[in-house]
Formats: structure tokens, C-alpha cells, sequence
């Protein structure tokens, strides 16, 4: 026990970002977690260096809380491996991982004070007196609640209690902190700066951290990678980046941003492949790395801000309706069955599109994908 | 949206560890239940199929070809109906405007509606008595302001027993329609509003068809507990008009008929709980996991819209201008008629607490209202007494003990029926709060043939089991109840913090559930401390409570001794209250939204 307490202790005065700079790396094998029939969590790999921070993002269903939930030791997985920095942690009790947990609901402990409920996982390792309220201070401090201590937490306001919740988790210094839709129960002014907050506290305390949330935009800005997950399975996990302009299935170039879906048929020559829409009167030649299908028929993903339109009063395509928004705007065009959105820049010269107009259309070949048609 | 996973952490957890930790949870209340409650009445129901040691279904062919016990079958039932059905009408007007009131008024309000359900129901008869006597104060007030010419003969028949079994029952109806009309939302009233129906009419299509859960709820509490009610109507009621839970206990105290008292016991016993099993859905829904919005459409076809038989059709039509002017009429009235009602409910529930009163400083030799002065004269000759103070100190050590055995054995089981999964869940549960249904005379009878020829008929241990057993299923209700509203993200949050189970169980849960604990001990105190039926088959000379000596005193004397016991339990009452007022003020944050999932 005493090793523990001078553990602890030592990493309270070392520096906060070295001491984590090595610990806390995830890894998730082939996890696979049953409900009955139900399979919430469908076969998910995934790795986390130690320091980083992953956002678990999907719709309610995905399986991404029931996958957090796994790795916190708050559900048993039905196959496969969690590991902490190499070792397999599936068996260890939730209260023995040693990781933080922010929850939706805050879960701050109603009966005792701020300054208690931070005190909280210290005492429970057994820190007492001046090294508790030395460390408690700090955490206070880290989130800037410096003197409300003595406070009772339904005497905060929403985005306090998080903040407090959030030095709870991090005041032993947790190789590890899991976050369930922290932002959640917020308003939007307030989600957007206690977003910006947590991305300090993380380049300060250094921590791996896992982010579940269901808002794409939350996950996009705040973390370094972004895993989606889409009924129980793993679409993809990359950077913010790489989901936005390399999706890797229809369903993430769906949820990511906006995307229109063109049907098309496709046709081999040579490395490249054509795909051609006779609606559209159009023709896309193809690297085949960007064809996600072998099929003869596929969808074209294409963002509206790669649809180009010029006025022309002899095309087949017309636009339906048009939305200004200051610098853009966008436009929807109908063209046969098929419609389809297009965003331009807005420039002072140039007259916005009108509803009726003709317009021709253009699609930039380098930033399409074409994905299998059934969806 | 959290996924539902965080609200069922545990689910699918299936070590075989896990399996034994329900059951060993549940051990205890089952023996003592296995013990005190099920084997007795299994017994009783065996008794009464066999004549001399072999089977015969004697007393049964006797009891369908007797007249006398049919009448009281009938007089029974007739009794609980119409008390039923005065309680929903009373009691929806009351439970409707409390539903209406700010948080703190409908906190006061239904504290109100607590009370008479927390004190004697001796205490409370006794006042009917007093009230109802023909020269008694209403007799007096009529008299007075001429209305009546001579005194109405209210109590001793059948008009006492109706309104002292209203008052006594008219808690178990407010609160369950109150708990369904706090959660009708108040949006859908203005939503009928905005799209055409008077207010009335709105209440009529919107407001009371959901409520109808707890309608039938309370109606089947309070037609159930009717059934098997003795004190009120022996007390009340005159020589005549019998009641078959009178009957059972005439036949075994004084006319010694065991066999024809078991069969008639069994036919009592096996009624109530048919009709709870029935109703079982609406009373026992706490279990219940699946949602409950199992409302069906009526008479749809495949449109979607309702059907109407034509003639139906016609007349709705004609009836349209009328009703809609009705309804606006109704509008009118609608506000002042309501609060009357509630008003006058709210009265008949504490009228008698305020006739107890100035009876126990009365200085008369006997009782007489308004008392002719004022003087602690009674105060002292109870503290004189030493039977009654006897009684007093049997009454609390036996029901203080029953209470922390209830909360022993109530509390584990709370917790596996609550945090658990397993097959005979619904039935355990179902079996547990079975005593809050079935008539304790029938239960008391059971006990009294299981232990006769034992010496412990008169044995304070008698008390102590049949306390447990009426007691229990108060803790089991209140702890479910508690453990339900429990944030269980809390004890996720400690574990994530370094407590193992055992130690968030003492740092988190256990404090956070104080007021609930308290709570349970309280009910489970009261209703042992109320007894009147288990004392009437199990007393002896060394184990008299003291309901039994206040129920030999309404009977025999009737002197202001009992006001002065009830101006007791009120302070009591009053103080444990005050508690309950400074722990929750005290304590910090033990407010029971927090710890309530948003």
C-alpha cells in the first residue's frame, strides 16, 4: 500500500505531460459484445497511442457507448481482447483498470462537496490530509473552480458540474480517461467552450483519451482520430481529414458532411474506369483505387462543394431551389430523376443562381469515389 | 442519447458467482416468509378440505348450503363496491387538484393525505364513534341549524360502517391516482384545448383516459382491503350486519367452528388474491420492465380512424351544438365544484384528528363532546396506569424489533429484485407484497391454527413473526421504490474512481439511500404498532400490545383514554417528521432529485 501512495504521490510533483508520456496506449482485438441476439458491438480492432485522442463516433445504436462501457469494465465482452500498454485487462474489475470516466449525467456524488467529490479516488488510494487537499486544489485549479470547494455540486451550473466531474477523473492522473458524451446535457455556446477547454487540459495533462459522442462536428474538431462506428462494426478510424476526403464506405462519406449520391454505371478501360450517367449527360474517368465497387453499377459520391455550375440556358438541368448563406450558396438542381446539391462561393459580381435558371454541371473527377449501389 | 447500456451495466453478466448472489440476497425473507406465512396458510387451506383426518369437503357443502353466509358474502361485496366506488369519486376530485398544485403545496397536501394512513386505524374509529354518536358534534351541528328535528342514528349500523370505511380506505385511492395524474403530461389537456374541446371535454377525451391505469389501481387496492376489513365494521357497525371477515373470527375465537372458519378463510383468502393476480399488471408494475404505454387503439379499422355504429354516428352529430354549450357551461363551474369536492375530501380525511384532540385534555369523568373543560387528567391517569403502560412498552420493543427485522431481511431482497435478473423474479416479488393483499384475519388464523398447541399463542415471539410478516412488504415496496429513483451512474462513477462494490455500497449508495432506509423502518414500525387483528388470536396474559388494550377500552368503556394515546402518536408522528425535515435540511444534498437520473 505504502508503494502506492509514494507512486502517486511522486507523479502529483513530476510533470504531468511526461509522466503519462509512455503509459495508456489502448488496444481493442476482435471485441465482440452480445446481447441476447442483438450483437451491439460487431468485431472491432482498434489501437490508441498513448497520448492521444480518439472520438467514438456514431448515431445511438452504433454500439460506441456499449463499446466504451467494454473498455471502463462496466460490461463483459463476449469475445476477444482489451489491452492496456500490452497486457490483457478483459478480467480486471472496472475499480481496479484505474482509468477516469466522465459521464453524461456529471454523476457527481449529491451528499458530498465539490472539494469531497474530488477527493474522492485519492482518499481511495489512500492519500490523506495535506497531499489531498494539495491535489484537490490543483484540480480546481485545472479547471478553473479555483474556491468552490466547499460548494455542493446542485449548487453549479451545468457546465460546472462537468468541469468538476472532468478533475474528478483526472486528479490521480489516470493513464487513461474515457468520456461518455460529456457534452451532451449542454447547451451549444457552452458545449463549443468547454470543447476548447478539455482540448487544453489535454495538451496539458497528456492523457490518452476516448470520446464518445454523436456529434460528428464535436468529433471532427476535437480529436486526433476519429473511429466510426455504424451498427455494432467499425467503419473506419482516421483523422478528421482522411474521413472527410477519403471515406472508406458509402455510410461515412453519407455521415461525414454532406454528400450527394449519384447512380452510374461503370465501365472498365484499362487502369481507369468510366463511370457514365446518361441523366446527367455525364462522363467520370476513374482511378480504380477510388472504385470501391466491381460491379457494373455503383454510386458517385461527390460534396456539393465539388458540384460546378454555369448558367446555360440550353442544359437539361434546372435549379429547384437555392439557400444564401453569406459566403456560399447552395443550390438544388434537378436534372431527369436525379437531384442533387451543388455549393458555390459567392463572389460580389456574380448574380446568385434563381430558382427556374438553367444551369450546366460540372464534377471535379479527382474528388469523387464511387461506392457499391446497394446501400 | 447514452445507449441503454448505461443504465443496465450489469446485464448479461453471467459468472456463476453472480447466479448465487440473488439467492443468497433473497434467503433470509424467504425463510422467515416460508416460516410465518406460506406454510401456515397452506395448512389452513389443507385444513379446511379434511374432516377428522381425511379428506371431505364437509365444511365447504355446509358453507354453499347455508343462507346466513351468503348474505354476508353479498353484504361484503355490496360494502366493498360501494365503498370503492365513493372512494374514486371523492378521491379523483382530491388527487386531480393536488396533481395541479406547485411542488410544495402538493408536497403538504398529500403529507395530509399520509396521515391518516400512517395512524391507527383504531384511533380513527374511535373519533368516527365519537363524531357520529347522537350527540355526538355533527348531530349537534345539524340539530342546530335545524335541519334535522331529531338525532340521526349513524353509528352502530350500516351508515357508520360505510363512512368510517371510506375515511380509512380513501388514502390507498388519492395516491395512486394522484402518482398517474402527476404524470399525464399538462401539455395534452392544452393540445385537446387548442384543437376545439372545452376544458371539460378536453379532461373528459384527454385527461381521465389517462389516468384510467390508476383508477383501476386504486380501485383494486381499496376493493381488495375492503373485503377483508375487520376493525372498522366491528367497531362501527351493528349486531346485524355482519361481514364475512367478522364471521371468520366469531367462528374461531367464540364458537370454536375451526373447520367451517378455514373453509370460509380459504374462499376469502383464494378471492383476493385471483382478483390481485388479475389486476397484477396495474399494482404490482414496479417489476415491471417493459413500457408502459400498452394502450390500444379502440375500435380502429384499417383507416386508422375510429369507428362508430351509425345510429351512434347520428347522434353525436345532433348532440354536437348541445354538448359543446354544455361543456362551455360546465367551464364555468368547473374550477369552484372541483376544489369543493377536493376540499370537503381533504376535511373528511382530518375531521377525525381534530375531534381527538380537545377530547384528550377533557377534565369529564367520560366522554362527552365539546368537552365541559379543559384539564391533563387523563394525560395522568394513563401514566398511572400500568396496564396500559405495559402494553405501551410491549407494543414498541415488539414492533421496534419487527421493524429492524423487516429492514434486515426487506433491504437484501430490494436489492436483488431490483438489481437482478432471474427467472422466479415477478413471482418473489409478487409473493412478498402478497400480505399488503390478502386480510390479515385470514393470515392471523393461519397462525393461530399453525401454533395452537405450541406455546407460543401468547408468546411476544408470535408478535414478533406476524409483525415481520405485514411489516416486511413495506420495506421490500419502499426500498424497491428507492432503488428504482437510485442513479446508478453514481456507483459506475465510484467504481471508475478505485471503490470496489463494498466500499461504494458504504460510500455512495447506502448514504444516498438514508431517507429511504428511514422510511421503510418508519412503516414497518407503524403497521406492527397498529395491530389490532394478530393481537385478537395470539394475545395471552404476558402479551397484551396496546392496540388490544385500546380495542378492549372502544368496546367496553369508551373513555377519552384513547384521545389521549392518539394526541401521543400524533406528537410522535409529528416528531419523527421534524427529523425527516432536519436531516433532509441538514445533510448536504440529500435532496432527492440528485440522486435521481435526469
Amino acid at each position: 500500500m505504502s508503494v502506492s501512495i509514494a507512486a502517486v504521490s511522486e507523479k502529483a510533483t513530476a510533470g504531468a505531460a511526461t509522466a503519462h508520456s509512455q503509459r495508456g496506449s489502448v488496444s481493442v482485438k476482435s471485441l465482440t459484445k452480445m446481447f441476447g441476439p442483438v450483437t451491439a458491438v460487431d468485431d472491432v480492432s482498434l489501437s490508441v497511442e498513448p497520448g492521444e485522442f480518439v472520438a467514438l463516433l456514431g448515431s445511438s445504436g452504433s454500439g460506441k457507448s456499449t463499446l466504451l462501457m467494454m473498455i471502463a469494465g462496466f460490461e463483459a465482452s463476449s469475445s476477444g481482447d482489451i489491452l492496456l500498454d500490452g497486457v490483457r485487462i478483459n478480467d480486471v474489475p472496472s475499480y481496479r483498470r484505474g482509468f477516469g470516466m466522465v459521464f453524461q449525467s456529471y454523476a457527481l456524488f449529491p451528499h458530498m462537496t465539490i472539494a469531497e467529490n474530488i477527493a474522492y479516488p485519492l482518499r481511495r488510494r489512500g492519500l490523506r490530509g495535506g497531499d489531498v487537499e494539495r491535489e484537490v486544489s490543483k484540480a480546481l485549479k485545472l479547471v478553473a473552480l479555483d474556491g468552490y470547494g466547499a460548494r455542493l455540486p446542485s449548487q453549479l451550473s451545468g457546465g460546472q458540474q462537468q468541469r468538476v466531474a472532468l478533475a474528478r477523473a483526472l486528479v490521480f492522473r489516470p493513464p487513461l480517461l474515457l468520456m461518455d458524451e460529456p457534452l451532451g446535457a449542454l447547451d451549444r455556446k457552452l458545449r463549443q467552450q468547454l470543447q476548447m477547454e478539455i482540448k487544453l487540459i489535454h495538451k496539458e495533462v497528456g492523457s490518452t483519451i476516448i470520446f464518445v459522442t454523436h456529434d460528428q462536428e464535436e468529433a471532427l474538431s476535437m480529436a486526433d482520430r476519429v473511429a466510426v462506428l455504424e451498427g455494432g462494426r467499425l467503419q473506419q478510424c482516421g483523422t478528421p481529414r482522411e474521413l472527410y476526403e477519403q471515406p472508406a464506405t458509402a455510410f461515412v462519406a453519407d455521415f461525414i458532411g454532406e454528400m450527394n449520391f449519384l447512380p452510374v454505371e461503370l465501365l472498365q478501360s484499362g487502369g481507369e474506369v468510366c463511370a457514365r450517367s446518361a441523366d446527367l449527360g455525364l462522363e467520370v474517368m476513374q482511378k480504380a483505387t477510388q472504385v470501391l465497387t466491381s460491379d457494373d453499377r455503383g454510386l458517385l459520391a461527390v460534396r456539393p462543394e465539388y458540384v460546378g455550375l454555369t448558367p446555360d440556358e440550353g442544359a437539361t438541368a434546372m435549379v429547384l431551389e437555392s439557400a444564401y448563406t453569406g459566403t456560399n450558396q447552395s443550390v438544388l438542381v434537378q436534372v431527369g430523376s436525379i437531384r442533387l446539391t451543388a455549393r458555390t462561393s459567392v463572389s460580389p459580381g456574380r448574380p446568385l443562381f434563381q430558382s427556374g435558371q438553367r444551369v450546366r454541371i460540372e464534377i471535379e473527377a479527382a474528388h469523387t469515389r464511387v461506392f457499391p449501389a446497394a446501400r | 442519447m447514452a445507449d441503454a447500456s448505461v443504465a443496465m451495466p450489469r446485464r448479461g453478466y453471467t459468472l456463476g458467482r453472480a447466479r448465487l448472489v440473488p439467492v443468497l440476497l433473497l434467503l433470509p425473507i424467504v425463510i422467515v416468509f416460508s416460516v410465518g406465512y406460506v406454510v401456515p396458510l397452506a395448512q389452513l387451506v389443507l385444513k379446511s378440505l379434511q374432516l377428522d383426518g381425511a379428506w371431505s369437503l364437509k365444511s365447504y357443502i355446509e358453507i354453499a348450503n347455508s343462507p346466513a353466509f351468503l348474505w354476508i358474502v353479498l353484504r361484503t361485496l355490496a360494502l366493498a363496491a360501494t365503498v370503492t366506488i365513493i372512494c374514486l369519486l371523492i378521491a379523483y376530485p382530491l388527487a386531480y387538484a393536488i396533481s395541479k398544485c406547485p411542488p410544495r403545496a402538493a408536497a403538504l397536501l398529500l403529507l395530509i393525505v399520509t396521515l391518516p394512513y400512517l395512524t391507527s386505524v383504531l384511533i380513527r374509529t374511535y373519533a368516527w364513534i365519537v363524531l357520529l354518536s347522537p350527540n355526538g358534534p355533527i348531530n349537534q351541528l345539524f340539530l342546530r341549524l335545524g335541519l334535522i328535528s331529531e338525532p340521526l342514528q349513524m353509528v352502530f349500523n350500516s351508515i357508520g360502517v360505510y363512512i368510517g370505511m371510506v375515511q380509512v380506505q380513501l388514502p390507498l385511492m388519492v395516491f395512486p391516482l394522484y402518482a398517474v395524474l402527476a404524470r399525464v403530461n399538462p401539455s395534452l389537456a392544452k393540445a385537446a384545448q387548442s384543437l376545439g374541446s372545452p376544458p371539460t371535454d378536453a379532461f373528459l377525451r384527454v385527461t381521465l383516459p389517462s389516468s384510467m391505469p390508476g383508477v383501476i389501481s386504486g380501485c383494486t387496492l381499496v376493493f381488495l382491503s375492503s373485503l377483508g376489513f375487520y376493525i372498522t365494521p366491528e367497531l362501527l357497525g351493528g349486531p346485524d350486519s355482519y361481514l364475512i371477515a367478522q364471521g371468520i373470527s366469531l367462528r374461531v375465537l367464540i364458537l370454536g367452528d375451526f373447520g367451517e372458519a378455514a373453509a370460509q378463510s380459504s374462499i376469502l383468502m383464494l378471492t383476493v388474491i385471483a382478483v390481485f393476480l388479475i389486476f397484477r399488471q396495474r399494482i404490482a408494475e414496479e417489476l415491471d420492465d417493459r413500457p408502459h404505454n400498452n394502450l390500444s387503439p379502440i375500435g380502429t379499422s384499417t383507416s386508422g380512424l375510429s369507428t362508430q355504429w351509425p345510429i351512434q354516428e347520428r347522434l353525436t352529430a345532433i348532440l354536437h351544438g348541445p354538448s359543446l354549450k354544455l361543456h362551455e357551461a360546465l367551464t364555468v363551474i368547473r374550477g369552484p365544484f372541483l376544489y369543493v369536492i377536493a376540499a370537503l375530501t381533504l376535511l373528511l380525511l382530518i375531521l377525525p384528528f381534530v375531534i381527538v384532540i380537545p377530547l384528550a385534555f377533557s377534565d369529564a369523568p367520560y366522554l362527552t363532546f365539546p368537552p365541559p373543560g379543559y384539564s391533563l387528567r387523563w394525560f395522568s391517569s394513563l401514566l398511572r396506569n400500568t396496564q396500559w403502560l405495559d402494553a405501551l412498552s410491549f407494543s414498541l420493543r415488539w414492533a421496534g424489533l419487527s421493524a429492524l427485522l423487516s429492514v434486515a431481511i426487506g433491504v437484501p431482497a430490494a436489492f436483488a429484485l431490483v438489481r437482478y435478473r432471474f427467472a422466479a423474479r415477478v413471482p418473489v416479488y409478487l409473493l412478498l407484497i402478497s400480505p399488503l393483499i390478502v386480510p390479515h384475519v385470514v393470515i392471523a388464523v393461519s397462525l393461530f391454527f399453525a401454533l395452537a398447541g405450541s406455546s407460543l399463542i401468547g408468546n411476544p415471539l408470535a408478535f414478533a413473526l406476524s409483525y415481520t410478516i405485514i411489516g416486511a412488504p413495506y420495506t421490500v415496496v419502499v426500498m424497491i421504490a428507492g432503488l428504482k429513483r437510485f442513479n446508478r451512474t453514481l456507483e459506475l462513477a465510484a467504481a471508475s474512481l478505485g471503490s470496489s462494490p463494498l466500499v461504494t455500497l458504504r460510500t455512495v449508495t447506502l448514504p444516498l439511500l438514508l431517507p429511504t432506509l428511514a422510511s421503510a423502518a418508519i412503516f414497518a414500525f407503524i403497521v406492527g404498532f397498529d395491530d389490532v387483528v394478530f393481537g385478537l388470536f395470539l394475545s395471552g396474559p404476558t402479551a397484551t400490545p396496546l392496540p388490544m388494550r385500546m380495542w378492549d377500552n372502544i368496546r367496553l368503556e369508551i373513555s377519552p383514554q384513547i384521545a389521549v394515546i392518539a394526541v401521543l402518536f400524533l406528537i410522535v408522528l409529528a416528531l419523527l417528521l421534524l427529523l425527516r425535515l432536519f436531516v433532509n435540511a441538514v445533510v448536504p444534498g440529500r435532496r432527492p432529485q440528485e440522486g435521481v437520473h435526469p
